[in-house]
Order: structure tokens, then sequence, then C-alpha cells
């Protein structure tokens, strides 16, 4: 990862003609997010200081949202849920969507078949992930015909309140993995084969290569799903929506969910802006510290 | 001679679990198709009946009748397309800033970029509508297009991939005498395929099943998008599923065959010309 | 390399699409924005028009056109009807122009469209809405009365005398009427004659008159093959997502029954943890778990029913016509018998009702006002049509004289359920409330909470709602 001796003295010069192009590049994107993301967003945090039922103007009340958040429990339970649900989403889906991705990218018969049918979840309307999922979730449905059936059991996939988060979690990780899946399949696609070819001349099994080659050089890709798988996990709520509306009784509620009844059911928009903030605030931190953590700067290929 | 044997048994039982795994993500495909095509009494039924008896095409000419479908069609494509080609293009520009170039505040308008992903889109929806509606976009194409028009997610996910490209690249295109956005246009663009690609997908997906903003920017039905069609066989008193399972698979099946298609571009070989192997 | 230019030139269409929107944005805007916005959304909230309503029962003043934008939900048959009295409408009337929008069936989308609209300034000159959301426009006076003059009475009274007495409750406040019925809706037992045969039995002798006779009826007609339910006598409401029936009606209509009530009489306490309510729920969690007659997570009698493996069902008059659609041979199989009672009730009443109703927003102009009380005294003009066509109950007192009605021998059952039951509230926290007391049955029928700890909790929840008033 050297650096040429050209761009060494103009490293850090904000002046210099060339990297200023750098800034010309992002602009158009900087502008347009000004407008339709940054005051928007000024505008909810700005919403989360006042009270807001949608159909007068807001009025202001200071911290009183964010007091309530306290001591409502059904907000700490809708946060626990969405940990939960972040969490037990994400791992599955990392190590899946990595691992298709990696078996995908060797030629076998029935590959791009296959392929293809990992990835045809992700196409699913929400209406029809809900209805199908329904079914298959049903007491007597496929799902406990089969495995049930081997293992015994018989769940109430979306009624039993230990149950169905996971059942959610399940619905998420099926839907999910083509998607990280293809990501990482372009992410992999970027690493030269002299690489794997160097490695296999000093006498590096498969999987000595994956965890010394492929997994480093990985960094960048792998950094975006988590950061994006857990993005998305924490403001997930269309599947809490359509299959149980947060039930039974908030066991599934999320904090996604949780704005969305706030804001347009209940017409609290002030206290649904106070939650976003505080799950933005969460998010961010998260995200900082993944950033950080992985701290992938540079990782080209040289 | 054993190790060749457990090599088999290996391939045998990754090709067993891909497989499986392969039949739990196109069952509810299948199933979508199945009751397209069924009575709407039997589209519930336990056990599951996968070959619908009798089978109903004019399931997807009386759905049709109920909704314009080939409108809302092409209100989806026109709308995606537009998105997608926005975002690709000025995605792929800044990440390329944000990635190679060392610029003052660089981190810091990169997390600000990052951040608009971390709000929920419930409580900003409002102050969109309005700045919308100030423009004057409100029923429109526009109103549709614009505020979608570019995307973080689309950014960083540049960003992460422009990385990985040597530096060598660009100063070997500089000595050559390249412009800056000539190296843009002429080194980095062609090696981002397979991102740019996936980028592409996901963002035409993304607009493609949007519901919440067109459901608040429209009110015209010309402008319905094929998500906000297939809200229609959803009525206050009851949902026709048989029509809803008919529309969409008309919405799911053009994707598909377009994923189909793209895959190819995956396998399109070197990227790198000259770099690699 | 080719590859390479293919992809550039992909580049540049790119490009020039992205420009010519860029084109199409700046350029200035054709279509006339809505008129005016209404004010009442960004400043201080409207005085009701009540006392200068102008309107008298002719057209709106000859001249210059008014357009105004009629909102309904998402729902074909009554659609139609719609489209062809507006249509003669506008045929009366020249100078006025409506502009139909569809929102949504799902209630909760379609607020979440109409409440955007109002926050944005783009808020509809009239609309149909249901009542549980009808509160905080009520409260914030954000909708104009009704106007008797328009229908050729004197008073509110006179016009209200020509409907059932207590079927536009819902839409008052303060005693005074906002809006006009689209619908009215009752539940009440719907029942499949031909599983009552299957078991022997016959549906006009053996349907369950009271709620304790639910309980032999799923003795002698559930049945199960290995160790699955799959007919059942009866079941439940438990607020599953494609449930297009409420369980607090039900439930509230039972407790009601024993003499319970959702609030005290100030209106600032609710009284959902005393005995009848109490009693309620048990009743429901003994269905579920003691009687294991019933069970949440089967699929919602809504659904079975239709697919003929439950044989009874409590829903709306609008039920009928969407079962013949779903499933013809069940359709002509349907009876629909009342509401049940208690042994022992001390009122009696039918599950709580609820409507929706046709709205005027008192923030648009009046000329724009009057237009639509105009206009919904057309679409209140033809209960017949409504009622034939879409198997929508507008409570006109000469409902039962019609035709239609006569042709239709479940209709009296509705009719006769809605006397003497009130309406759930309007209150500006009522879907609010309807949420907590759906959580509190979801409790007890899930996991089998104590029914009085489960009420107390809502209890607590409703009194909080009801201090921040």
């Amino acid at each position: 990862m050297a650096t040429s001796p050209t761009e060494h003295r103009s490293r850090w010069n904000f002046y210099t003609r060339r990297q200023i192009w750098g800034f010309i590049f992002v602009l158009p994107v900087m502008i347009f997010f000004t407008i339709f993301a940054f005051y928007p967003m000024l505008s909810a945090f700005y919403y989360s200081l006042t009270d807001y039922n949608l159909l007068k103007p807001p009025v202001f009340n200071g911290l009183a949202s964010y007091e309530r958040l306290l001591t409502d429990s059904r907000f700490l339970i809708a946060l626990k849920n969405t940990f939960v649900y972040a969490i037990g989403s994400a791992i599955p889906i990392f190590v899946i969507s990595l691992g298709l991705a990696l078996v995908f990218s060797r030629e076998f018969r029935g590959r791009n078949l296959l392929r293809t049918l990992y990835f045809a979840p992700v196409i699913l309307a929400g209406v029809v992930v809900a209805m199908v999922w329904r079914v298959i979730y049903h007491p007597y449905g496929p799902l406990n015909s089969t495995i049930g059936q081997l293992l015994n059991i018989a769940p109430n996939w979306l009624t039993d309140r230990a149950v169905a988060p996971w059942s959610i979690i399940g619905i998420n990780v099926w839907q999910s993995v083509g998607f990280y899946m293809i990501i990482f399949i372009a992410g992999l696609q970027a690493i030269p084969q002299d690489f794997y070819d160097a490695a296999k001349v000093d006498g590096a099994s498969s999987w000595q290569s994956f965890w010394h080659v492929t997994l480093p050089l990985l960094k960048p890709t792998s950094l975006f799903v988590m950061v994006i798988t857990l993005i998305n996990c924490f403001q997930a709520f269309t599947y809490q929506y359509v299959m149980t509306k947060g039930g039974p009784s908030d066991a599934t509620n999320v904090i996604g969910l949780y704005v969305y009844q706030n804001a347009f059911q209940y017409l609290r928009m002030g206290y649904a802006a106070a939650i976003s903030v505080v799950l933005f605030i969460i998010i961010i931190i998260l995200t900082l510290v993944q950033l950080r953590v992985t701290r992938s700067e540079e990782v080209s290929y040289v | 001679m054993s190790e060749r044997i457990s090599k088999l048994s290996l391939r045998t039982l990754g090709y067993t679990v891909l497989i499986i795994g392969g039949l739990l993500m196109a069952f509810p495909l299948v199933w979508m198709i199945s009751s397209s095509l069924k009575l709407p009494d039997k589209i519930f039924s336990i056990p599951v009946q996968i070959i619908p008896n009798p089978v109903r095409f004019q399931n997807y000419l009386e759905a049709a009748e109920l909704a314009p479908l080939g409108r809302y069609f092409f209100n989806s494509v026109f709308v995606g397309l537009a998105i997608t080609a926005s975002t690709l293009f000025f995605s792929t520009m800044a990440g390329y800033g944000f990635a190679k170039y060392k610029f003052w505040g660089r981190n810091v308008l990169f997390i600000m970029v990052l951040s608009t992903l971390m709000i929920p889109f419930q409580v900003i929806m409002i102050p969109l509508f309005v700045i919308v509606r100030n423009f004057g976009w409100l029923n429109s194409y526009q109103g549709l297009i614009i505020p979608a028009c570019i995307s973080a997610f689309g950014v960083f996910l540049m960003r992460q991939y422009i990385l990985t490209i040597p530096d060598e690249l660009m100063d070997a295109a500089r000595i050559d005498g390249a412009s800056e956005p000539g190296i843009f246009w002429h080194v980095i663009l062609p090696l981002c395929k397979a991102p740019m690609t996936a980028l592409g997908i996901f963002t035409f997906l993304d607009s493609w099943n949007n519901l919440l903003w067109p459901l608040i920017v429209i009110t015209k039905v010309e402008l319905r998008p094929l998500a906000l069609g297939l809200t229609e066989y959803q009525t206050v008193h009851g949902t026709q599923y048989h029509y809803l399972m008919a529309a969409a698979t008309m919405a799911t099946i053009p994707i598909l065959i377009m994923f189909i298609f793209l895959q190819r571009q995956f396998i399109r070989g070197v990227l790198l010309s000259g770099m690699k192997g | 390399m080719s590859t390479s230019r293919s992809f550039r030139s992909f580049m540049m269409v790119s490009l020039l699409i992205i420009a010519s929107l860029l084109l199409a944005a700046c350029a200035p805007v054709a279509q006339p924005t809505q008129a005016p916005a209404q004010p009442a959304a960004t400043e201080a909230p409207a005085q009701p028009a009540a006392t200068e309503a102008p309107a008298q029962p002719t057209a709106a003043p000859s001249g210059e056109k008014t357009k105004i934008v009629f909102w309904s939900h998402d729902f074909p048959p009554r659609e139609k009807l719609d489209r062809k009295f507006m249509d003669q409408f506008m045929a009366d009337n020249p100078n006025v122009e409506i502009e139909y929008v569809l929102g949504p069936g799902d209630d909760v989308q379609y607020i979440t469209k109409l409440m955007t609209a109002f926050a944005g300034g783009e808020a509809p000159d009239c609309f149909n809405l249901i009542t549980f959301s009808t509160g905080p426009l009520l409260e914030q006076g954000l909708v104009a009365p009704v106007d008797p003059k328009v229908y050729g009475f004197n008073t509110q009274d006179e016009l209200e005398k020509t409907y059932v007495i207590g079927t536009l409750e819902g839409f008052k406040k303060d005693n005074v009427l906002y809006a006009m019925p689209s619908e009215v809706s009752i539940y009440s037992l719907f029942q499949n004659k031909q599983m009552y045969a299957d078991a022997g039995l016959d549906v006009e002798k053996d349907y369950p008159k009271t709620w304790e006779d639910l309980v032999p009826l799923a003795q002698k007609m559930n049945k199960e093959e290995n160790g699955q339910l799959v007919k059942r006598a009866f079941d439940f409401t438990y607020g599953m997502p494609e449930d297009a029936t409420s369980p607090v009606l039900s439930v509230a209509g039972m407790a009601y029954q024993l003499g319970g009530k959702l609030l005290s009489d100030d209106g600032k306490e609710s009284l959902v943890n005393t005995e009848p309510w109490v009693k309620s729920f048990q009743f429901i969690q003994d269905w579920v778990y003691k009687e294991k007659a019933g069970n949440p997570a089967l699929t919602v009698a809504f659904v079975d029913f239709y697919q003929g493996n439950t044989a009874g069902t409590l829903s709306g008059s609008w039920y009928s016509s969407y079962v013949k659609e779903q499933n013809p041979a069940v359709a002509e199989q349907i009876v629909v018998k009342p509401f049940p009672q208690w042994k022992d009730a001390t009122n009696k009443n039918g599950a709580l009702m609820y409507a929706y109703g046709l709205f005027t927003n008192a923030g648009s102009s009046p000329e724009k006002q009057a237009a639509c009380q105009l206009l919904i005294k057309e679409l209140s003009s033809h209960p017949e049509d409504y009622l034939r066509d879409a198997g929508l109950l507008q409570s006109r007192a000469d409902l039962p004289e019609t035709e239609a009605f006569k042709q239709d021998p479940t209709l009296p059952v509705f009719l006769a359920d809605m006397e003497g039951t009130p309406y759930f509230p309007a209150h500006p926290k009522a879907f609010e409330m309807l949420d907590v007391l759906t959580r509190a049955l979801q409790r007890v029928v899930t996991e089998q909470q104590d029914p009085q700890a489960s009420l107390d909790a809502a209890k607590a929840e409703i009194d909080a709602l009801l201090q921040q008033q």
C-alpha cells in the first residue's frame, strides 16, 4: 500500500488543484442531500421538541417527549425487540450470504439457476411475503408438517410470544441473503486471481486461502454489508406490520413500527420524532464503532 | 482413495444443502404463481395445494380489468429506470470522490451522507412532502423521481468498492496526461461494472417496491406505480387474494427475467484489464 | 473493450435522461396548484363555519367552476356507484368539478395519506373517513357541520329523524352532526347452514342465542383430524393483520351487555377492568384454552368462513358480497343471526358500532364547502343502490321499505342488532384505545395472562391517554 511520490507532496493540502476535484465530484450529492435529506432530518429533530398532531402546527414543548420515553414501557420493549431483531438477523445474514457468495463464485453445474433461486426472494413484494409466510407458518402448514414432524414440535410460529420474533427474523434472513450475496459476489470478483495463485504456490489449503487472502481483502465489502444490514434491521418494520402488526401484544413490536404507529395512528409526531432521534443516535454510534474497528481506509491491491 | 470418497460425500452434502435451501427460496415464488391461478377459497387451504385445480387464467384478465396494470407497470419502469440511472451516475462519482481524494472535511461529509440512512422515513416524510409540494411536484413524475434520485446506500457501496482500486491505475493515467474527470470516465467507470450492476439492481428493486412515498405524493391514478396498484386489491372490506397474486406475479416476473439477464454481467470475467492474471 | 464502450454509451444515455429530468424539473410548473391551501392546516384551528353555513339547496354560485377534491377509500362496488352519482351531479351542476381520489383500503394507510395531506396543506375538500379516526378532526374543529337546509330541513333534528335513531351518533360532537353515513356497520353472527346440516343440526333451531350456547355447539360441530382442528363451529377475532374485523367491537359488545362501559360518564376514567369486561375476556380465554374450541394461530375466521371450515363468524353486512366473490358455494349457505347475548344480560345490544362518514373540510373556501355539502347529499340519496350493489347500509329509516332491503333476509338482523347499541366512541384517542384493548385481548389469548391483570394494565394505559387531553 505504498503511495507514489507525487501524491506524497499534496496529501493533505486542500488547495491542490487535484484534491478539489474530489470535492467537486462529491458536490452534487451534498447539494441534493442538503435539500432532500438534511433539511427534513433537521425538521424531524425539531419535531422531537414539540407536540405535533399533524392537524395543527407543532407546539414547542422542550424535552417532554424524551422524558416520556424513559418511562414508556412499550418503547423499552420495542427497543429490546429491535436489538434482538437486528443482531439476530445480521449475524446469520452475514455468514450465510458470504457463504453463498463463495459457493457461487466457483463453477459448477446448475450454478446460475441456483444463484437465481437464492436471489428470487429479494424481489417479492411485502404483501406476497406476508401471505406466503402466513401459510408456511400456519400451525398445520408446510413447516410444521415437515420439520415439525421430524423434530416433534409444533409451535405457533406467529402467536407464541417467545417464538414470533424469531419467526420474523427467519423471514428477514430468508429475504436478505440473496441481496447481500450479490454484494459479496461483486466484492469477491475484485480480488485479483494473482493472490490466490501465489497462495497456492506457497502451499496454502483452501481454508487458509480463504482466511488469509479472501477475508482480509474483503474488508471494505464486509464492512458495507455489516453497516447496511444493521442500519436496515434497526429501522425495519414492514414484516412486523404485515405479519403481526407488532403482536401478539408488542412481542414483535420494533422501533420502526412503533414510530409509524405513533406518527400516523396515534397522531403523536413529536413523540415519534423523539423515538427516531434516539434510534438515530444508537445507529450512528454503532456505525462509527464499526468504521473505527475495521478502519479500512486503504485496502487496494498492489 | 478415502480422500476422494470424503471429497465426493462433501460435495454431495453441499449440493443437497444447497438444493434444499434453493427450494426454500423458490417455494414462495412457486406458491405465488400457483395462487394466482387458483379460486380464491383455495389459496389459503391447508395442506398447501401447489397445483391449482381448476387452473384459472381468468384471474389475470379480471385483475387487469379492475386496475390499469399496464399503466402502473409503465410508471414503475419509467420511474425505476430514471432513479437507477441517476443513482448509478452520482453514486459512482461521489463514491470516487470520497474514496480516492483527500479534501478537507471529507470524512465528516461522508458520515453526514451515511447518516441520512439512519433516520426512519416516517418522520422525514412530512417535511419532504412540504418541500416537494413547494416545488410544485406533487402528482408528477418529478415528485416520484427526484427525491429518490440519489442514494446514500449507493454512495457508500461505490466508495467501498472504489477503495479497492489501486491508486497506480490513476497515477498511470495522470502521467499519460488524463484530466481528473477523464480519469473518472475512462479508468474508474469501466472498472465498476460489477458493483454498478449490483447497485442498479437494488436501486431499481427498491423503487419498484416503494409504497410509502408514492402513497402520499400521488393522488392521480395515471401516475400510480405498481406497488401502489397492488393495494387496490386490498379493499376496505376484504382482500381479493387471487387478483392480488395475479397482479403481484405480473409485477415480479419481469424483474426476475431482468436479473437472469443481468447475471451475465457478473460472470463476464476479467475486470481489471491488464492487472489480473 | 467493446463491453466498456457499450457500458460507456449506457452512461451517456443515463446522463441524457438525467439532463432531461432536470430540465423538466426546472420547467415552469404547468399544473394549476390546488386552490389556496387550507389555511386551517397552518394557522390556528379554524372556527367551525357552522353559524354561517351559506348553502341553499341550489347549485354553487354560477360563473367560475368550483373544483373540489373528494377522497374515498378503495372498494370497487361502492366506487362504481360513487362515479355514477358524481357524473350525474356534475351534469346537474355544471360549475362544479369533482376530482375523485381513491385511497388505500387499509385504514392505517388511508389515515397516513390523509394526515400527511392535512399536515402538508393539501387536505381534500370532502372525504370519507372511519369513525375511529374522526375524533382528532372533530376535536380540532377541522370539519364542518352538516347543513340540514341542504336536505330540505330546518333543523338537524328533523334530518336525524330520517335515519334510524342512534345510528348517526358516531358523527356527532356536542350533539352537532358533522357527517352523513357512507356506510354504517355492526357485526352480527354469520352462519353456514350447510355445516350445521353436515353435523346433523338445524341452523334455525341450533344457532347460538347466547354466548353460553357456543360451548356445547362447538363440542358438537368441531372436528379434529390427527390432532388438528379442521372444522370450527365458531371463532372469535383476535386482531391478526389479515382480518378486516376488529376484535374489540365484539368483546366490548359483550361487556356492554353485562352493564360494562368503556369510559366513565365524565370521560375522565376508563372502566375496562370492571367485572363485565373481565368476564367477557375470561370467556374468550376459556374458549381458547379450556374448551380448545378456537385458536388465534389458526386461519382467521374471516377467511376460514368462506373456505367453508368455520361455521360461524362475526362480521358486517358487507361481508356477504365478499364471501360471494371468494366462494359462491358458501355464500349460498349464509344465514345471519343476531349477535349472541349473555344468559343474564343486563342490556340487549350488539357489537359496538362503527361507520364511515362523508365529511366536509372546514378549512376549504365557502364555495367548496357548499359544493361538498351538495355532493354529500347526492351520495346519501341513494341508499337502496348502495345496499343492492355494494352491500353497504346507509341506515335510513325508510330503508326497510325498499325492494333491495326486502330481498335480502339478512338485513333486518343487522338493523335489529343496531337498536340500543352504542358506537365505539369517536374519541380523539379512539384508535389508540382500540389498540390498547386489542393488545390486552392478545395477552389473554396467546400467553394466557389473567384477564383481570391484563385489563388492569389496559385501564392504566387508557387512563394515561385520557389525561393527556
